[in-house]
């Protein structure tokens, strides 16, 4: 069930650029700087937003690291231009491909995103997106529709419990949060429009839009939950889209030849948290859809170890016929990286374990306690090692 | 204009019948006392506070503009009122330091089952009102010097015209329809040891924050029964 959210969220919530209408006519820009009118409900949808965004920032899942913020907000400083002091960023430690705008001007990114993109051009045109989200503000939009159905205390979860109180000024948990600032596909189709040009404009590869959106569908389409081919009849939208997008891409490509695609700048940015990004993503359990993201990101970077190193443990955990083969070949391709985890030789080891290779197994077992020697299941590992 | 005449005239009618009833708490086994007799001093934590308008389809709309006044009124009559028992205060308005945060949502959930407990009891609490934060809290009191914390949380609601209209229609007929209502608690917290000492609840179907003197009132309502 939460898989099905988490996938839905990140298809409703963000990607899928096309540049195909004028849409953005419709919407009312509010001029930089802009704040609401205290009497109106837009201050009171405000009000709320603003204690979510407190709530964000104070949270331990709040991602801090000074360089990276840097880098992400710079980013979203360049394409939302004059509009930039109005925006504000926050990267959220959330194992999703997903990123979402609050009304009030607070852009949120999960870590998610920031494995799975390539290069700096596909956060761009993400962020721009989402940058289109909160100037065309389409989630206030949603938000003032579900307070006028369901009310301020349901939308918000502050609902007053019987002649008790409710949960005292809290908001849902940070993972689920983005939900009640989706969008309808109308907006969808005009940030996806507007995103592009933002993207565009600031010279990124048009190309890399599409990409975004095709890869996902990809892992979409691994998830055992949904039958293969299901997803996209499901979705015609989406396959409209994708297409929209793809001959937006086309017609804009020859306009220009020094497009940017700035992969070096996003792995200098990110690589210090690749690790741990990588551990999140396997900590989630969907091996079918990581294995199908660990081989996309190993290709696109061969000589990064770690991208290696969670296909294979994608393929070890996954656990089907020749995944055993498919694991072993994944470490070996880790371990002839410079940045090789350590616990490739953990990996190679379960695996020869389960396969009887006693030998085997003790050579990288004793590899892998050489190689990391504080690590936390070393006493595991030495009891291994007694039974071998 | 006859139209808001009446409606006038109702919500003076709603005020006059408006009922109010406090619900107070006091641990028995956690008396009173200051470090210094003459330092007398209370952390007053950013009331949490939002003033609502109750729609006639019985929605509730946030309002900042009343949200900020109500929430005004309500600091500077605590802080005079804790000042005439010759109590100084000092505002906690925004706490970032992420354990104070922690501290502060802590009391959030403690503060919801103590209200929850007062309807349903836990086999637990029945005759013991023994709730603590834990010794934890003593960052509060290094960082704002003072023995006891004072939390305050209020909901308070509004019924528009066509809300009143509803109601009164819905009278008419014999059917009673909710208005607006004021709920919430003032509690407080010892900083050397966690204990909540006090806890007073308040359910009002009247009262108005938007405005000094019943804002005033409320207050009184709130601070009712406090052992300081």
């Amino acid at each position: 069930m939460k898989l099905k959210r988490a996938l839905s969220l990140s298809c409703a919530g963000l990607l899928l650029m096309t540049a195909s209408g004028q849409a953005a006519d419709r919407y009312a820009m509010p001029p930089p700087g802009y704040t609401p009118d205290m009497s109106s409900d837009e201050a009171g949808i405000w009000m709320q937003v603003d204690k979510a965004e407190a709530n964000i920032k104070t949270s331990p899942q709040l991602v801090r690291d000074e360089k990276l913020n840097a880098y992400v907000g710079g980013l979203v400083c360049k394409l939302a231009a004059e509009y930039c002091p109005s925006i504000r960023v926050y990267i959220v430690d959330v194992p999703e491909f997903n990123a979402y705008a609050m009304p009030n001007g607070a852009v949120v990114v999960y870590t998610g995103l920031l494995l799975q993109a390539e290069n700096e051009a596909q956060l761009a045109f993400v962020l721009g997106h989402e940058i289109t989200h909160y100037l065309h503000r389409h989630s206030l939009e949603h938000l003032r529709m579900a307070v006028n159905t369901t009310g301020f205390l349901a939308v918000f979860g502050i609902a007053a419990a019987g002649a008790g109180v409710g949960l005292l000024g809290s908001v849902a948990s940070l993972a689920g949060v983005g939900a009640i600032y989706s969008n309808s596909r109308d907006e969808e189709r005009d940030a996806d429009d507007q995103g592009f040009r933002i993207g565009t404009q600031n010279g990124y590869a048009p190309g890399q839009a599409p990409a975004i959106w095709r890869f996902v569908a990809d892992e979409e389409k691994a998830n055992p939950d949904r039958s293969k081919s299901l997803f996209l009849a499901d979705h015609p939208e989406s396959a409209e889209r994708m297409t929209t997008l793809q001959k937006a891409a086309d017609t804009a490509a020859p306009t220009r030849s020094d497009w940017i695609v700035n992969e070096d700048a996003f792995h200098a940015a990110t690589d210090p948290f690749v690790v741990k990004w990588v551990a999140d993503e396997l900590s989630k359990g969907r091996m079918e859809q990581s294995v199908v993201m660990f081989r996309r990101l190993a290709a696109n970077v061969p000589s990064r170890g770690i991208y290696q190193y969670g296909l294979g443990e994608a393929y070890r955990r996954r656990n089907q016929p020749n995944d055993v083969a498919a694991a072993a070949s994944a470490y070996r391709g880790a371990l002839a990286c410079a940045d090789a985890p350590a616990e490739s030789w953990r990996g190679l080891g379960l695996l020869a374990m389960k396969g009887g290779d006693n030998a085997g197994a003790k050579e990288s077992f004793t590899q892998y306690r050489a190689k990391a020697p504080d690590a936390s299941d070393k006493a595991m590992i030495d009891f291994y090692l007694t039974q071998l | 204009m006859r139209y808001r005449e009446m409606i006038a005239l109702l919500a003076l009618g709603a005020m006059l019948s408006a009922c109010t009833s406090t619900q107070k708490q006091v641990a028995a086994t956690a008396p009173v006392n200051w470090t210094a007799e003459a330092g007398k001093r209370v952390v007053l934590i950013e009331p949490d506070v939002e003033l609502s308008e109750l729609t006639a389809g019985g929605i509730t709309e946030a309002r900042a503009d009343w949200t900020t006044t109500g929430k005004n009124f309500i600091k500077t009559d605590i802080a005079s009122s804790l000042q005439a028992k010759g109590i100084a205060t000092t505002s906690a308005d925004t706490i970032t330091d992420p354990h104070e945060v922690q501290l502060v949502k802590l009391y959030g959930a403690v503060g919801l089952s103590i209200m929850q407990n007062a309807i349903f009891n836990l086999p637990t609490k029945k005759n013991n009102f023994d709730w603590t934060l834990g010794p934890g809290v003593s960052a509060l009191r290094e960082h704002y010097q003072g023995d006891y914390a004072l939390f305050v949380f209020v909901r308070d609601s509004y019924t528009t015209a066509g809300r009143a209209l509803l109601m009164l229609g819905a009278a008419m007929m014999g059917v009673g329809i909710q208005g607006g209502q004021q709920i919430g608690f003032a509690s407080l917290v010892d900083l050397r040891t966690g204990r909540v000492v006090w806890f007073n609840q308040l359910v009002s179907t009247g009262g108005n924050l938007k405005e000094e003197k019943p804002a005033a009132t409320t207050v009184k309502n709130l601070l009712d029964g406090m052992p300081l």
